[in-house]
């Protein structure tokens, strides 16, 4: 009866440690890796639209189609802050000895997404904002392997995760 | 054996493995995220550099003069040190000990460009980072008895120096179409290019005046006075001054009245019914006439396959083969001023050839008289970065050899700067409406508007004039409220070949797909024209226009 037991113990013991262990310390890496090729590739497509000036819609599919490679799904928020210097004009025309007072105005994701779809571009200035923050949506198997010993809960309890952003530095119109 | 044993024999197996392959995976993900973060630095203090360029040339009113040119990009390049230093030096890496890291910079200039880097100094018999001579965007030609070299620029300009049908010649100038242009008056100053009438026209900015002891004269607000440019330098007229002495020239923000009667006699002769008129444009298009009918006479049979390398042999390595189409034969399929002409993608090539050439030899010279294991070479640049370098003020950065990781960092930064005073580009000129707002010459919403005015962009950004430590004051040249479909929101342009060629092809949402729109004989086209030629007629050049 005690050895039996013992036995059920081992088996459990030797089934965590023969299958559980390896699968989450190697899928750990495989979210290691996505993580990686996610950084980079938000990295890459933001300085594009930096050095650019253009964010374009083929742009946007290569790099959509480079994180979803992972084999995770995503969450994309972009965001544009488009300089207006006009507010600052106005201001230094009254008085000359102040520094204009700049605006920015903000374009988020859905927004930009619906002027890539209709005008396959969106041409960006000198000056202009652009921040990509990205996040996986889906539970990878290291997410599923580790809510097995202890449950996450929240909106905090994504695994792969990058961000970049920056100041346009060309006109896009040429 | 046992379960348990088995177990653990497998755990002691498999952990080593996880642990070497966890620790390898961390290297590459910490080598990878240094990298981007390198790349990001250097692509910020490469665009600090030329933004210090750009801030240095617009407030430096002699920026184009050479020695001044040199000074203004040396500030610039140590203020891509002192950048990337700063940004580095939080990881560990001295500003010094980077220089050692960085190759060349490229300076892309009007009509050819300078290269940093170390350079072997024979009187110090030692190695010593400086700017290296001016390089010219030349090619030499030669064609039976001909023998001749023509320097290229960012623009439609061209120098011409060698023997030409037996005389030895030097000539400059602008290159356009000559069949366009027709009706030279001289009395009047008119003629016509391409259906438009250039004619003289009243130009004015706003500047803010000191007096002698250096109190700004009129604090509300900057005054606005009529110029013109005369020999590289603006003339303002004063219609009420009292001492009856009306023009001034604007030296360190003061009045310098103008008592040479030389200057005068041309500047009263331009003074008609009170306004101060500018005959630029029309002497630009009258020269460019003259100098592209002689060219086209003299060199209208050139072609790629006489371009010769300084040995003498036949250069085939050029980017664009144009083959067989003669250069310098100037007309409708071949009009300078257009994208895709014979003469651009000379041009074009002919600058790639020289920079990729001179900067290779720079890049692989630097690793003589240098102590590191890594070899400098000069990496490929796609053809989007030789698209931005052959149009516009360019700044070129290289980062080799930084070990990171388990590997060597090698990157390059290229970015362009189009408000400068080096280069008047196509799409360099603004456009004021009668409403008074400011578009580019590409917007939309102003193909039928009636125009006012046309200024380089230059003069719609903001200059200041230091007072004291404590007081600055600060004014646009041309302070026009920004249109909010082209300048602001930079998505509704067309493209400016259009607007020079004639017709346009615009999106337009009420109409299924585009609309072609003619553009000839609309006040926006022939006032654009005008300012183009205007304002390169007024820029400093070097090699300014020889007579033909």
């Amino acid at each position: 009866m005690g050895d039996s037991l013992i036995t059920i113990i081992a088996i459990f013991l030797a089934a965590i440690l023969m299958f559980v262990f390896p699968l989450m310390s190697m899928s750990e890496r495989t979210d290691d890796v996505s993580q990686l090729a996610v950084q980079t590739a938000t990295t890459e497509y933001v300085d594009t639209i930096r050095t650019t000036g253009k964010m374009t819609l083929d742009n946007y599919d290569k790099y959509m189609e480079t994180i979803t490679a992972t084999g995770n799904s995503f969450e994309v928020d972009m965001q544009v802050q488009v300089l207006d210097e006009n507010p600052g004009v106005k201001t230094t025309q009254a008085e000359m000895t102040k520094i204009g007072e700049n605006l920015y105005y903000n374009l988020y994701t859905s927004q930009i997404e619906e002027k890539l779809q209709s005008n396959g571009k969106i041409t960006l200035k000198e000056g202009d904002l652009v921040s990509v923050t990205v996040r996986n949506t889906n539970q990878t198997i290291s997410q599923l392997l580790k809510n097995f010993f202890y449950q996450l809960a929240g909106n905090d309890t994504y695994q792969i995760a990058a961000q970049h952003g920056g100041m346009v530095t060309v006109n896009g119109t040429k | 054996m046992k379960l348990q044993h088995l177990a653990i024999i497998f755990v002691i197996i498999i952990l080593p493995i996880s642990m070497v392959v966890t620790s390898y995976i961390q290297t590459q993900i910490d080598t990878i995220s240094v990298q981007t973060t390198y790349s990001s630095k250097l692509q910020n203090a490469t665009y600090d550099a030329i933004k210090a360029f750009q801030l240095n040339t617009i407030n430096n009113r002699y920026s184009s003069v050479s020695d001044s040119k040199i000074r203004d990009i040396e500030a610039s390049i140590s203020t891509f040190f002192n950048s990337i230093g700063t940004k580095m030096g939080m990881d560990g890496i001295d500003q010094d000990a980077l220089r050692e890291y960085v190759p060349a910079m490229l300076y892309v200039m009007y009509d050819g460009y300078y290269i940093y880097g170390k350079y072997r100094n024979e009187s110090t018999d030692s190695y010593q980072y400086g700017l290296k001579p001016y390089i010219y965007y030349s090619c030499r030609y030669i064609k039976g008895a001909d023998d001749f070299v023509v320097n290229y620029s960012l623009d439609n300009a061209i120098t011409i120096y060698g023997t030409v049908d037996g005389q030895y010649v030097t000539k400059s100038g602008y290159l356009i179409n000559p069949n366009l242009v027709s009706n030279i008056n001289e009395t009047d100053k008119t003629l016509t290019y391409d259906g438009e009438t250039i004619e003289k026209e009243v130009l004015s900015e706003q500047i803010v005046l000191l007096n002698e002891a250096g109190e700004v004269i009129n604090t509300n607000s900057p005054v606005d006075y009529q110029y013109i440019v005369y020999q590289n330098a603006k003339i303002y007229y004063d219609p009420t001054a009292t001492d009856g002495m009306n023009y001034f020239w604007y030296t360190a923000n003061k009045k310098q009245k103008i008592y040479d009667q030389n200057i005068l006699n041309y500047v009263q002769s331009m003074t008609i019914g009170g306004n101060l008129y500018s005959e630029s444009a029309f002497q630009y298009y009258k020269q460019a006439y003259e100098f592209s009918t002689w060219v086209e006479e003299h060199l209208g049979n050139i072609t790629q396959s006489d371009a010769r390398d300084m040995n003498g042999d036949v250069i085939s390595d050029f980017a664009v083969n144009t083959g067989e189409e003669k250069i310098f034969r100037l007309n409708n399929t071949n009009n300078p001023l257009l994208d895709g002409s014979t003469f651009n993608e000379n041009r074009i090539s002919v600058i790639r050839r020289s920079i990729q050439t001179n900067l290779a030899t720079a890049i692989a010279n630097y690793n003589q008289g240098g102590n590191q294991n890594y070899e400098f070479v000069l990496p490929v640049f796609t053809e989007e970065d030789w698209d931005k370098i052959v149009n516009n003020i360019t700044v070129a950065s290289f980062l080799q050899g930084i070990p990171i990781g388990s590997k060597f960092f090698n990157n390059y930064c290229i970015i362009t700067n189009d408000k400068n005073e080096e280069v008047v580009t196509e799409d360099s000129l603004y456009i004021i409406t009668q409403d008074g707002e400011v578009h580019l010459p590409t917007c939309k919403t102003i193909t039928n508007s009636t125009v006012t005015g046309v200024y380089s962009n230059v003069t719609f950004e903001r200059q200041s004039i230091h007072i004291s430590d404590t007081y600055e004051v600060h004014y646009y040249p041309h302070a026009n409220s920004k249109c909010y479909d082209c300048m602001v929101n930079v998505s509704e342009t067309y493209d400016i070949d259009g607007l020079i060629s004639g017709t346009i092809t615009v999106f337009d949402p009420t109409q299924t797909g585009n609309q072609t729109i003619n553009m000839k004989g609309t006040s926006l086209r022939k006032q654009y024209l005008a300012a183009l030629g205007r304002e390169r007629y007024d820029l400093y050049r070097t090699n300014d226009y020889f007579g033909v």
